[in-house]
């Protein structure tokens, strides 16, 4: 086996500027993979952020009822405060858990001074707790001024996103009027100071979303249900391995988990899209890679038929002389994956130490900053895929020649 | 008896472009015989020779090896001669550029000699006949002619093959060189009693050889 090794490797150098072609080939190919796969990687991480940290949170607890109709913000199926509390301590006592808080979603109109309204869609929250949910991401971020106290005797503040905001001309210090049915289906209204206002990231969003203190909510409704709880894990990329134990906690309740890609089905959408973009783009580019590369060691086969007749001649059998110039092929494909890797993760990280930032998404209004992302195993997996490749692209004209008679061979011009 | 041949045909080609290479051709080679074939271009050495050496095979008759009837289509048979009993001389030499001529040598006996240091001692050992002790480790490229066509004299050699077939083994070499060739084939001959066949135009090396096969238009002429 060693010796057969040993006969590649000196078949490669023997022509180093047909091997480098091959290998620069390969280097090239794995690089784009590495890089591709790396912004792929970077996409679903930022997405999954401004999704989890954006305010859906790793899971969130409704009654089993609201799947079945669809309908979280239907109050009468919201869970009251009792039973929300416990939830809430005892998701709190699981130590994956980094913090459970309570939501309680209405709609109604907003309105400042007298010729002023607009309909809104509010979110009670209990705003430290979601103020630390949104940390380190842009979607939630202050325009002007800042998060209400929740904790203060006084729940009666608003923060407004900003495009509500501007519709309102309201300011920081302002007052306005929050009309709502109660659950009863009477009407109540409230008044409530302006603490701040926000970018939810999302256009349409900052047209209608307000905040308001969970107290304020129930207050407004009569009610003292809540909508929802909202579920934040220590990791954030561990919703599917602790799914099931919210669930076994959850068992013997009225209530149901759902995980955030279920409460947003647009991402697994993407996420397919984006495969498959990336799996044609692949496949497509692999092609191209093993006819470039077969080309090569085509070549290669070729111009050694006179050696292989030898070879035979002296009782060398086919699948030996086969093991040589696959091994070739492996020497060639190997070292251009580690090559393409190593340029894929050095050049991942030049553009991520560049600072590039990227125009807003489609639907979305804040800028981000360009990452690469490389995995160790789509590391891996270059590195299998191009030794495969060249293994491949060395096996189909060696196979090719072995068939022709030694004289053949030998006599081969 | 080494070799035995009976009413070998070989054709090739069909129709209008059908040659017969070798036509009905019995012969007998013995053990250790130091053998020529002679006759112009296009008379059947070279088809001969391949046939002889398993690198081709005949349309019809029968071909003993040391008492085996051989088998064309069995090709663990044919391989297994071709690497312990048969060796080959090209008049290109064939030597692989990528190895030296110690490991060109010992490639020709990898399945032969499976022990790498018993392989590695002989190959040395041929080297050293063929007087090339100082030359183990160059490669082809750094050889001339005559000391390339000695290195592959050495490699038919290994793992003491009862017979070497060299076509036109002197066809690239200066006449000086030739005869040194001829000269060592002959004294290899007579040390190890391996059977020596090769094909030549040159008819000043018939008068070194025991036998003469002499071929015209597939046929022998006169043995």
């Amino acid at each position: 086996m060693n010796k057969w090794f040993n006969l590649a490797w000196r078949n490669v150098v023997r022509n180093k500027r047909r091997s480098m072609v091959a290998i620069w080939t390969l280097t090239i190919v794995s690089m784009f993979i590495i890089i591709a796969h790396g912004y792929i990687n970077f996409t679903f991480w930022g997405l999954t952020r401004v999704i989890v940290q954006g305010g859906t949170g790793n899971m969130q607890i409704v009654d089993k009822r609201t799947i079945d109709q669809h309908e979280i913000e239907l109050l009468a199926l919201g869970i009251n405060t009792k039973l929300a509390d416990k939830t809430v301590a005892d998701l709190e006592n699981m130590p994956p858990v980094r913090r459970a808080m309570k939501r309680l979603l209405f709609t109604g109109i907003i309105s400042k001074d007298e010729d002023l309204s607009t309909v809104f869609r509010a979110s009670g929250i209990q705003s430290l707790k979601e103020k630390r949910l949104h940390q380190g991401n842009s979607s939630g971020s202050f325009v002007t001024g800042g998060m209400f106290n929740d904790t203060d005797k006084n729940p009666y503040q608003v923060i407004l996103a900003k495009g509500l905001a501007g519709k309102l001309s309201a300011k920081v210090g302002d007052n306005v009027v929050l009309l709502a049915n109660t659950v009863e289906g009477g009407i109540n209204a409230i008044d409530a100071k302006v603490t701040g206002t926000y970018d939810t990231g999302i256009p349409i969003t900052n047209q209608l979303s307000i905040k308001v203190p969970i107290k304020l909510a129930q207050t407004l409704l009569l009610t003292d249900k809540v909508s929802n709880i909202v579920v934040q894990l220590r990791d954030i990329e561990a919703t599917e391995v602790n799914l099931p134990k919210v669930e076994n906690l959850l068992k013997n309740s009225k209530l149901t988990v759902r995980p955030w890609y279920e409460i947003k089905p647009y991402f697994k959408a993407v996420e397919t899209i984006y495969y498959s973009i990336f799996t044609i783009m692949g496949v497509i580019i692999m092609a191209v890679a093993l006819l470039s590369v077969s080309n090569v060691l085509a070549t290669t086969v070729n111009e050694r038929v006179p050696e292989i007749g030898t070879l035979r001649a002296f009782g060398i059998k086919k699948w030996q002389l086969r093991l040589n110039f696959v091994f070739e092929g492996l020497i060639i494909g190997f070292t251009g994956a580690v090559l393409g890797i190593v340029l894929g993760f050095v050049l991942s990280f030049i553009i991520n130490q560049a600072g590039i930032i990227m125009p807003p998404p489609p639907g979305r209004s804040t800028e981000y900053p360009l990452l690469i992302l490389p995995t160790f195993f789509m590391g891996l997996w270059v590195l299998l895929m191009m030794s495969i490749l060249g293994m491949v692209s060395s096996y189909l004209p060696i196979n090719n020649i072995l068939k022709k008679p030694v004289v053949v061979q030998l006599n081969h011009v | 008896m080494l070799i035995k041949l009976s009413n070998i045909n070989k054709i090739f080609g069909s129709g209008k472009h059908k040659v017969h290479a070798l036509k009905a051709l019995s012969l007998d080679i013995e053990a250790g015989a130091f053998t020529a074939v002679s006759g112009p271009s296009g008379s059947g050495k070279s088809t001969l020779l391949n046939i002889i050496g398993l690198l081709d095979s005949a349309n019809s008759g029968k071909y003993h090896f040391d008492g085996a009837l051989i088998n064309a289509d069995n090709e663990a048979q044919i391989n297994h001669l071709r690497a312990f009993d048969l060796g080959f001389i090209f008049q290109n030499f064939n030597l692989l550029p990528v190895l030296t001529a110690l490991e060109n040598v010992e490639m020709s006996a990898l399945l032969s000699i499976p022990n790498a240091k018993e392989r590695k001692q002989q190959a040395a050992y041929f080297l050293t006949q063929v007087g090339l002790n100082d030359k183990m480790s160059a490669f082809p490229g750094q050889l001339s002619g005559g000391q390339q066509q000695r290195v592959s004299v050495a490699r038919a050699l290994m793992g003491q093959s009862k017979l070497i077939l060299a076509d036109e083994p002197t066809a690239n070499l200066d006449s000086k060189n030739t005869f040194h060739l001829i000269e060592l084939m002959q004294s290899l001959n007579q040390k190890f009693n391996t059977a020596f066949l090769f094909s030549t135009h040159d008819e000043r090396l018939l008068g070194k050889v025991n036998t003469i096969i002499k071929l015209l238009d597939g046929e022998i002429e006169h043995e």
